[in-house]
């Protein structure tokens, strides 16, 4: 598979660990409870008081920024390993018949530089990237088979170990670095549970605007439909990181966010009906085909 | 669109119950917001888990809508996610001040078609007083530059006496109305130099008619003092709310004809509980939280359950000396074994049980030790929110 993608520029802002003493770190505490899984009904338990917020001109935030920071300051890093995080740059999801085209294709209306913005939400209480990157001018697949576009990073973790209140050490894994130039480009053939086509309750769908094709009644025709997916549009996805020397996996989350139109061509063969939806959240349009 | 569920053509005219929900964590004109920062914002910072916890109770309502007061008729959604509250859609209404008006009319036109419908208002979100009575709610568009010190925020009374039921006693209105305001009711020190400041109305009320709604405001926060939110989870109020309506706050009602005994959550029992269950969370969290009951509140349910609810609690032996002698036997109404506390468990002995009433069986293990002895007692009420069994293998 020919995935032309090529990386424009990454940014880096400060993750819940650089921002310890300072207010964001409680906005970001959030967000290091659930990447370094300090979720169990004990790891609540122990943060349940560093988390709270009043809801009116309250300063309790205040002693909570300081609460957080002596909580977390004795962190010790006992390893360090790299590995390669993958993210999905495209989708292209093709309805399931032989003689099925889709083509998906960017349309730059501007200037701007970069077609995609990927962030990389903060991994263990790390530092942030958004990387933006553009692709080339067409991805093509045919006969049903769902595609994605990877783009990976080699990036450098940290295995972290705290001691908590109650006298336990507690590990989790942090995101320290991303290795400039080595950008990683490649495709996958998406099935089974990786597909969404396959994974999605279409009649469970809500706030969705289904647009179905019926062409049962003229089997020996081909037909061609355009659908787009605006500049602008969002999406969430997430991806798993192997450690092999920590002898653990990591779940990395990402927001990603289209910079110019985006259109989906697709040739369709008469004799079915195809059913095409884009949920929220989603990077691309599904399909459902029924004989 | 804010118009999120709308029963109204199943109901066909039936009683059914109108919800309005809004909840705002991201706040554009406050620090950290994606708007221009406005220059009288109070001290107020940026909220975690507002909108989620607005979203969690619009979502028991809509899973709850055949066992409310009345059937969820419709619902009115407005959510100001942060960026990190990944389960709301983000295609939802946010709460500005404009969209909160016109949602309020229009849920008050729903409510003003018979007056056996049912209303029910749910905000989580900064809030402020200007008086002691007072309840001032922040919408998502608050502190917006060049618009007067309090711009695009909603006094909570307005709303409430904007509901009474019209003078002209030909035009219906709902007479059962459930509000909860789940949001801090402090007085910004900056204001105390000035004059009362005046809110935009959301409502006309009028001044004259007989007001003769059950309509109690549940307040998770009393005058003068602070409701507080799990960053990570949900706000205090609500998860007690929530613990609340799924069961904590159930009680048996009258028998029906059918021999069966319905559990409800009613108006006065929430009251208590939810304070009991705030108390809770309060040392959780290390919080001094105080909710109140206020408005116009009776006895009536909001809620019924799908049957008794499991309650949690202890069961002690005393004297506690005798509990190596001993086996324990919990027996359910028919006699029938559901609870058997052994030694390896940690002690007083934590279990759940569905609420009923219970025996406690006491057996002296080998060999007999006067003066225990083998002893079943009487029934015991297991009931909401939690029980304290006893098993007693000796006379007192």
């Amino acid at each position: 598979m020919n995935i032309p993608i090529k990386p424009i520029k990454t940014e880096r802002t400060n993750g819940f660990f650089s921002n310890l003493g300072n207010e964001a770190s409680l906005r970001l505490l959030r967000r290091f409870i659930k990447s370094a899984g300090f979720t169990s009904g004990g790891d609540a338990e122990l943060l349940a008081s560093y988390t709270v917020e009043s809801l009116g001109i309250g300063d309790s935030w205040k002693k909570a920024v300081e609460a957080v920071k002596r909580f977390f300051s004795d962190t010790n890093v006992i390893a360090t390993q790299k590995s390669r995080i993958e993210m999905v740059a495209a989708e292209l999801h093709c309805p399931r018949a032989t003689g099925v085209k889709a083509t998906l294709s960017v349309v730059r209306e501007t200037e701007e530089a970069g077609d995609f913005k990927v962030e990389i939400l903060g991994i263990g209480g790390g530092d942030e990237f958004t990387t933006t990157f553009s692709v080339g001018d067409k991805l093509e697949t045919v006969d049903g088979n769902c595609i994605a576009a990877i783009y990976s990073v080699l990036a450098v973790f940290e295995l972290c170990e705290i001691e908590t209140p109650d006298r336990q050490m507690r590990r989790f894994v942090r995101l320290k670095e991303l290795e400039p130039d080595s950008w990683g480009i490649g495709g996958m053939p998406l099935a089974g549970t990786a597909d969404a086509c396959q994974t999605t309750d279409f009649g469970a769908l809500t706030n969705v605007t289904p647009k179905p094709f019926d062409f049962r009644t003229t089997p020996k025709s081909v037909f061609t439909r355009t659908l787009s997916l605006a500049s602008g549009s969002k999406w969430k996805s997430s991806s798993k990181i192997k450690l092999d020397q920590f002898g653990i996996n990591v779940g990395a989350s990402f927001k990603g966010s289209r910079t110019h139109k985006t259109e989906l061509e697709y040739i369709l063969v008469g004799g079915f009906k195809y059913l095409a939806v884009k949920p929220e959240n989603q990077i691309s349009w599904l399909w459902q085909v029924t004989p | 669109m804010t118009l999120v569920v709308d029963n109204r053509d199943r109901l066909r005219g039936r009683p059914g119950l109108h919800a309005l929900i809004a909840g705002v964590s991201h706040y554009r004109h406050l620090p950290e917001g994606h708007g221009e920062t406005g220059t009288d914002t109070y001290g107020l910072k940026q909220l975690s888990t507002a909108a989620t916890s607005a979203f969690r109770i619009y979502q028991w309502l809509k899973r709850r809508s055949d066992h409310l007061i009345a059937p969820l008729s419709t619902a009115r959604l407005l959510l100001s996610p942060a960026d990190e509250e990944d389960e709301i859609d983000e295609s939802v209404t946010p709460c500005t001040w404009d969209n909160f008006v016109e949602a309020a009319h229009e849920w008050r036109a729903d409510a003003s078609v018979n007056k056996d419908d049912v209303t029910f208002f749910y905000f989580a979100g900064h809030g402020i007083i200007r008086d002691k009575a007072d309840s001032v709610l922040i919408c998502d568009d608050f502190a917006q530059p060049r618009r007067g010190a309090l711009p695009n925020v909603v006094a909570f009374p307005n709303i409430f006496w904007g509901m009474a039921p019209p003078a002209d006693t030909t035009q219906p209105r709902a007479r059962r109305q459930f509000y909860f305001i789940d949001a801090c009711r402090e007085f910004p020190k900056e204001l105390k130099d000035f004059e009362k400041l005046e809110i935009q109305s959301v409502f006309k009320s009028e001044l004259s008619g007989t007001d003769d709604r059950v309509a109690p405001i549940f307040q998770a926060a009393i005058s003068g003092s602070e409701a507080y939110a799990s960053a990570v989870e949900q706000t205090l109020f609500s998860i007690a709310l929530l613990d609340c309506l799924n069961g904590l706050a159930g009680e048996a009602g009258p028998e029906n004809n059918d021999g069966s005994i319905p559990w409800r959550v009613p108006v006065f029992k929430l009251s208590t509980i939810l304070d009991e269950r705030i108390e809770a969370l309060n040392e959780r969290y290390k919080t001094d939280q105080k909710s109140g009951l206020v408005g116009m509140p009776k006895d009536i349910p909001i809620h019924y359950l799908d049957g008794p609810p499991t309650v949690e609690g202890t069961l002690t032996v005393v004297p506690e000396d005798a509990k190596r002698l001993i086996n324990i036997d919990v027996l359910n109404s028919r006699q029938s074994s559901v609870w058997q506390p052994t030694l390896e468990q940690a002690y007083p002995y934590q279990g759940r049980l569905t609420a009923g009433s219970y025996f406690v069986k006491s057996t002296i293990r080998e060999p007999p030790k006067p003066p225990y002895s083998n002893r079943i007692s009487e029934p015991k009420p297991v009931t909401p929110p939690n029980f304290i069994l006893k098993a007693r293998p000796a006379d007192d």
